[in-house]
C-alpha cells in the first residue's frame, strides 16, 4: 500500500467492496446451482466411467465393435496362408529351405512358422519369424521362450500366444507380452514387423477381406508367377492351424474360425495400421464427463420431462455417429455403451429429480390445505367418526346399526353399536367371513337377514372401507313413514363415510407404515376432494345468510360472493369477479374515489369497519358494511368483507317501535286520562255514592281496555325483527295514504294527470303491515293513473268510520271487469307489474282482516276499495 | 259560573269523566261522539265553549273546525283537547277559533281553570252575532 500513488490510494478506500452479504449469496447461488443440476449428471458420467472401466460393458461395447468391423469391406491381402500340405511334408528335410527360396522369389517380404518344428534351413533369403509356445513363469505375470528358440539361427522366435477371449470372442490380440528382462514378441506382431504403442489392440476382421490359403507343394513346385507375393508376408501352418476353433466376430457363435485366419487379420491389421485401441480411462473419463455436461446444461436451461425422449434419441444418434467416426478414422474404440447409455440415465435422473422436487413442492403447497380441510372436517374427529355414523343414522330413521371390523386375524370387532350387538349375528363365522370378503370394495350393500335374522325390519349389509381397516356397516331398514327417502339417505350416509373414510386413510397416510408410500398425487387429490366439497358445502351454507356478502382478498380482488349479493351485483351491472372493491364502491355508494380510496386505506391500517348507505337498486333498502375482520389483521391473508345489509327488516322494526309508541301515545294516552281523571273525581267530596259507583266503574272499564290494547301490541313488540315481514301492527291509516299518494305522484305528474287526495292530516289506527299497504296502495294509485288520459283526474278518498277505515281509489277511463278480474286474480300466471303486486297483496291483506273490493268498465273508469280493521 | 259546553270526543268514558268534572263545577255538558254530530249540535243549539278532540272517526277535529269556517256557522271559542297535538297554539289554529290547546292528559282543576278563563274573557268580550 506504501508503494502506491496517492491518488490510487484514495481510490483504493473510496471503493466500495462487495458487500460480504453478496460473496455469500454466490457462494450459495453457485452451491445451489451445482447440487440442482450439475452434480447428478457428473456423477452419473463418473459411475459410467467406473463401471466401463472395470469391464461392466466390455461385451456390449465389443459387440459394437465387431458390429462396425465385420460389415466393412475388405482391403487388398498383405499376408497369406501356406499350409503344410502332406505332399510337402512327405518331401525332404530340405523342404522347409526350398519353400522359403520360393517364397522370397515371389516376393514374400517376411515368412513366419506358426509351428516350431521348421527344420534345419542354412540360409533363408527372407527374414523368418518361428513362433514358439511360451512358458509362464511363476509367481509373476511373465513369460519366457523355450530355450530352443535360441537355436533358431538367423530366424526370429516370437510367442505363440492368443489374448483371451472377451466373453467367448476372440477380437484382441497383443503385441507383446512380458517376458523376464524384456518383453517378447507375439508371433503376429513380429511377422507383421509392427509394434502398435498398446500392446493390446482389437483386430477388426471385414467380413469381405480375403486370406489367400496356398498349399507349400504348390509354391515348392514352381507353379506361381514370379513376385506374385511382392510385399506380402507369409504365414507358414500346419493343417490343424487351419482347423476352425475359434468363435470371433466373424463366427461368434459356431467356432468356425481357425488360429491361422485370425492370425491372419492380426496380422492384416497391424500391417494395414487398422487396428484400434479402446479408449483409455482419461480418454474414457472426458468423453463421458463432456456429454454429462452437455447434458446438464441443456436440462438446466429445459424441461427435462418435456424433452425426455427426443434429447437422449438425438444424443444416442449423435454418440453412435461419433464413436463410428472415432474408430473409423482414429481407430480409437470409444466407451460407446457407457456414452450411448449416459444421455437416457441423465434424462432419467433428471426427470426423477424434477418429479421428486415437484412432489416435494405439491407435498409443500398441499400440506396447508391437507391440514386445513383434516382439522376442520370431521376426519379430525377420526375416533368418533363411527359415532357420527350412528347419530346420522338414526336421523334417516334407522334404528338398529353395527359398525364391524374385521380384523386380519379373521375375527370380528364391534366398533360402534346402536340397539345391537356382535350376538346379534347369527350366520356361522365362516359363512360370514365369505360374505365380508365379497363385500369388499364393494359400492352396493346386500341383504343382511341371514346374518340378522333376529331384526324385525329387515337388514342390509356394506362395505364401509376405512383405508387400513377393514369395516362393515350392518343397518336395519329405515322405519319410517317415507323408507324411499329414508333409503336414500341412508345410501348418502353410507357413501359419504366412505369418502370420508378413504380421505382419512390418504390424508394419514404417513402414519401408517402400509401407506407410507402413498403418492402424493393421491393424498392431493384426496385433500383437493375434500376441500372442494366442504367449499362447495360452505358455500351453500354461505348462500342461504340472508345477508349479501362478498369477500374480497387484501389486494381488493373479488374472493367470493354469496348468491345475494351477486343478485345485487347484477342488478347494479357490475362484473362479479371482474369488479375490484374500489369499483364496486363507486357503483354502490355515493362516495367519491378518494373517499373509497381513504376509508379502505384506514380499513386496512386499523382493521375495525365502516357502514356507508347503499344506492338504491331495485326496490330494497340497504346499507353496506366494509369490515377487515381483526384476526386476520396481521396476516398476509387478510380479507375485506362487504355486506349488504337490507334495512327493510330494521325498518320494520323501527316503523313498529315508532307505531307501537304512537299508538300508546294516542289510545292509551285516553285510557290513562280517564284513569287519572276518574281516580281524582272518585276523591272529590262533592260525588254522590251514585256518582262516585259510576267514576269506579268507568274506571274499571278504561283498565280493562288498556289491558286489551296493550296485550294487542305486546306480541309485537315482542318479535324479532326476522318475524315482522308479515307482521302487522297499529299503523296511523293517514300517514301510510299519504306517502303513497306522493309516491304515485311522480307518474301522474309525467303523465298529465290530477291525483285529488281526499284524507284528514291525522287519521285513525288500523292494524296492518304498512309496508305492504302502502305498496298496495301506490301500485293502485299508478295503474289507475296510466288509465288515465292527460289532464284527468285520480280520486283517493279516506275515510274514517270508528271500527273500520275505508279508501277509495277511482280513476281512469276504464277497464272491463273481466279483464280487471283476471289481471288480479291470475296474478301467479300473466299478470305483471303493479297488476302482479295488487293480487299479491290482496292475498296479503287478509290476514289483517282488511278486505279490497273492484270495480271497472270500459269507458266509465275503475277502481279499488280497501277496508281495513281500525283500532279504536 | 254557568255555561253551556259542547264537549266532542269519541272516547265516551273520557267523555263522561270530562263532563262529570265540568257539572260537578256547574256548567251544561252537552256531548257529541265525533265531529259530524258536534256540527248537527252547533247547528241547532248555543253553547257557550267547545271541548274538541283532533282523532275522530269519520269527521275528525280538524275537519270539524274547517268545516266550521267554511260554513260560516256561529261558533263558540274552541279548547282543543287533545294527545296528537303540540301544546301551543298555532296560527292555523287561531285563525279556526281556537282558544286554546289542552294536551292529554289534563288535570280537571286545570280544565276547569281554562273553561273558566275563556269563558271570563268570552263574557267580557263583545258577544258574536
Amino acid at each position: 500500500m506504501n508503494a502506491l500513488s496517492p491518488s490510487f490510494a484514495i481510490e483504493q478506500s473510496n471503493a466500495k467492496p462487495a458487500p460480504r452479504t453478496r460473496k455469500r449469496i454466490s457462494g450459495g447461488v453457485i452451491r445451489r446451482e451445482l447440487l440442482a443440476h450439475w452434480l447428478g449428471p457428473l456423477l452419473i458420467v463418473a459411475a459410467l466411467a467406473v463401471a466401463h472401466q472395470i469391464g461392466l460393458f466390455l461385451q456390449t461395447d465389443g459387440r459394437l465393435f465387431d458390429f462396425a468391423t465385420v460389415h466393412q469391406s475388405g482391403q487388398s491381402p498383405t499376408v497369406v496362408i501356406i499350409e503344410r500340405d502332406p505332399q510337402f511334408e512327405t518331401q525332404d528335410a530340405g523342404r522347409f529351405g526350398k519353400l522359403e527360396r520360393s517364397l522370397a522369389d515371389l516376393g514374400t517380404e517376411r515368412i513366419g512358422y506358426l509351428d516350431a518344428d521348421r527344420g534345419p534351413v542354412a540360409q533363408s533369403p527372407a527374414p523368418v519369424v518361428v513362433a514358439m509356445p511360451v512358458r509362464a513363469l511363476p509367481r509373476n505375470n511373465r513369460w519366457e521362450l523355450p530355450s530352443e528358440a535360441e537355436a533358431l539361427g538367423n530366424a526370429r522366435s516370437a510367442a505363440r500366444s492368443i489374448a483371451s477371449s472377451q466373453y467367448g470372442i476372440h477380437r484382441t490380440q497383443f503385441s507383446e507380452i512380458p517376458g523376464r528382462k524384456a518383453p517378447i514378441a507375439v508371433f503376429d506382431a513380429a511377422l507383421a514387423d509392427t509394434f502398435p504403442q498398446r500392446s493390446e489392440f482389437l483386430v477388426p476382421m471385414p467380413g469381405g477381406q480375403s486370406i489367400p490359403v496356398f498349399k507349400a507343394s504348390q509354391l515348392t513346385s514352381g507353379a506361381m508367377n514370379s513376385r506374385e507375393l511382392d510385399g506380402i508376408v507369409a504365414m507358414v501352418v500346419s493343417p490343424d492351424a487351419l482347423t476352425g476353433k475359434l468363435n470371433t466376430p466373424l463366427s461368434p457363435n459356431e467356432g468356425a474360425t481357425s488360429e491361422a485366419v485370425f492370425r491372419a487379420h492380426t496380422i492384416n491389421a497391424l500391417r494395414t495400421g487398422s487396428y484400434s485401441y479402446r479408449a483409455s480411462l482419461l480418454e474414457s473419463c472426458l468423453v463421458l464427463l463432456f456429454i454429462g455436461a452437455f447434458l446438464a446444461a441443456v436440462f438446466r436451461k429445459a424441461d427435462s420431462k418435456s424433452l425426455a425422449v427426443i434429447v437422449p434419441v438425438m444424443l444416442s444418434i449423435a454418440i453412435a455417429a461419433a464413436c463410428w467416426a472415432a474408430l473409423r478414422y482414429t481407430g480409437l474404440l470409444l466407451p460407446v455403451s457407457a456414452l450411448m447409455l449416459a444421455p437416457w440415465i441423465v434424462t432419467f435422473q433428471r426427470v426423477l429429480v424434477r418429479e421428486t422436487a415437484k412432489d416435494r413442492r405439491l407435498e409443500r403447497t398441499a400440506s396447508r390445505a391437507v391440514q386445513t380441510s383434516f382439522n376442520r372436517s370431521a376426519l379430525r374427529e377420526g375416533a368418533r367418526l363411527p359415532e357420527f355414523l350412528g347419530s346420522a343414522a338414526r336421523y334417516a330413521g334407522v334404528e338398529r346399526s353395527l359398525l364391524i371390523e374385521l380384523l386380519p386375524n379373521g375375527k370380528l370387532e364391534a366398533i360402534a353399536a346402536n340397539n345391537a350387538s356382535l350376538s346379534d349375528i347369527e350366520l356361522e363365522p365362516k359363512a360370514l367371513k365369505v360374505i365380508l370378503k365379497e363385500l369388499h370394495g364393494s359400492m352396493s350393500p346386500r341383504a343382511a337377514a341371514d346374518i340378522v335374522p333376529g331384526w324385525e325390519s329387515g337388514a342390509r349389509i356394506g362395505w364401509i372401507g376405512a383405508g387400513g381397516q377393514n369395516l362393515f356397516w350392518l343397518h336395519a331398514r329405515p322405519d319410517v313413514s317415507t323408507p324411499g327417502k329414508s333409503a336414500h339417505l341412508v345410501r348418502a350416509i353410507t357413501t359419504s363415510f366412505r369418502e370420508l373414510f378413504r380421505w382419512r386413510a390418504d390424508l394419514n397416510a404417513r402414519s401408517g407404515h402400509n401407506q407410507r408410500t402413498l403418492p402424493i398425487d393421491d393424498k392431493v387429490a384426496s385433500a383437493i376432494a375434500l376441500v372442494a366439497r366442504e367449499s362447495e358445502q360452505v358455500r351453500r351454507g354461505f348462500d342461504t345468510v340472508d345477508t349479501a356478502v362478498i369477500i374480497f382478498h387484501l389486494i381488493g380482488a373479488p374472493l367470493h360472493a354469496n348468491t345475494a349479493m351477486q343478485a345485487i351485483y347484477a342488478e347494479a351491472g357490475l362484473s362479479l369477479f371482474e369488479t375490484s372493491l374500489p369499483e364496486t364502491l363507486l357503483a354502490l355508494t355515493d362516495l367519491d374515489r378518494s373517499q373509497i380510496d381513504a376509508l379502505i386505506k384506514d380499513l386496512m391500517l386499523n382493521g375495525t369497519e365502516v357502514r356507508m348507505p347503499m344506492r338504491d337498486i331495485g326496490t330494497s333498502e340497504r346499507m353496506l358494511r366494509l369490515a377487515a375482520p381483526a384476526r386476520n389483521a396481521n396476516r398476509a391473508d387478510r380479507i375485506l368483507v362487504l355486506e349488504a345489509m337490507d334495512m327493510r327488516d330494521a325498518n320494520r322494526a323501527a316503523d313498529l317501535r315508532k307505531a307501537v309508541a304512537h299508538f300508546i301515545d294516542l289510545q292509551l294516552r285516553n285510557d290513562f286520562e280517564a284513569v287519572l281523571l276518574g281516580s281524582q273525581l272518585a276523591s272529590d267530596e262533592r260525588l254522590t255514592a251514585p256518582q262516585i259507583r259510576g267514576v269506579v266503574e268507568r274506571i274499571g272499564e278504561t283498565a280493562r281496555r288498556a289491558t286489551g290494547r296493550l296485550n294487542e301490541v305486546a306480541g309485537l313488540i315482542r318479535m324479532e325483527s326476522r318475524e315482522l315481514t308479515e307482521a302487522c301492527y297499529p299503523v296511523d291509516a293517514a300517514e301510510v295514504v299519504k306517502e303513497s299518494v306522493e309516491k304515485a305522484r311522480s307518474l301522474a305528474d309525467e303523465l298529465g294527470v290530477v291525483i285529488e287526495a281526499e284524507h284528514p292530516g291525522i287519521g285513525g289506527f288500523i292494524l296492518a303491515e304498512p309496508n305492504a299497504l302502502g305498496e298496495m296502495l301506490v301500485a293502485m294509485l299508478r295503474v289507475v293513473i296510466a288509465d288515465t288520459p292527460q289532464n284527468g283526474v285520480v280520486k283517493l278518498k279516506f275515510e274514517d268510520r270508528g271500527e273500520r277505515i275505508h279508501i277509495r281509489i277511482s280513476g281512469g277511463f276504464g277497464i272491463g271487469f273481466d279483464r280487471l278480474l283476471w289481471l288480479l286474480s291470475n296474478y301467479e300466471e300473466g299478470a305483471v307489474g303493479e297488476y302482479r303486486l295488487i293480487g299479491e297483496s290482496i292475498a296479503k291483506v287478509t290476514g289483517w282482516s282488511a278486505t279490497v273490493s273492484y270495480w271497472g268498465s270500459e269507458s266509465n273508469g275503475f277502481g279499488f276499495n280497501v277496508d281495513l280493521r281500525g283500532l279504536i | 259560573m254557568t255555561g253551556r259546553i259542547l264537549l266532542i270526543d269519541d272516547d265516551p268514558i273520557l267523555a263522561g269523566l270530562l263532563q262529570l268534572t265540568l257539572q260537578l263545577e256547574g256548567y251544561e255538558v252537552i256531548i257529541a261522539p265525533n265531529g259530524a254530530e258536534g256540527l248537527a249540535r252547533i247547528t241547532a243549539e248555543r253553547f257557550d265553549i267547545i271541548l274538541l278532540d283532533l282523532v275522530m272517526p269519520n269527521v275528525d277535529g280538524m275537519k270539524f273546525l274547517r268545516i266550521v269556517a267554511e260554513r260560516g256557522l256561529y261558533h263558540p271559542p274552541v279548547i282543543i283537547v287533545s294527545s296528537a297535538i303540540e301544546e301551543k297554539l298555532t296560527p292555523a289554529f287561531s285563525d279556526l277559533g281556537v282558544v286554546d290547546i289542552a294536551r292529554k292528559p289534563v288535570e280537571p282543576a286545570a280544565l276547569v281553570r281554562r273553561v273558566k278563563r275563556v269563558l271570563g274573557a268570552a263574557q267580557t268580550a263583545e258577544p258574536k252575532a
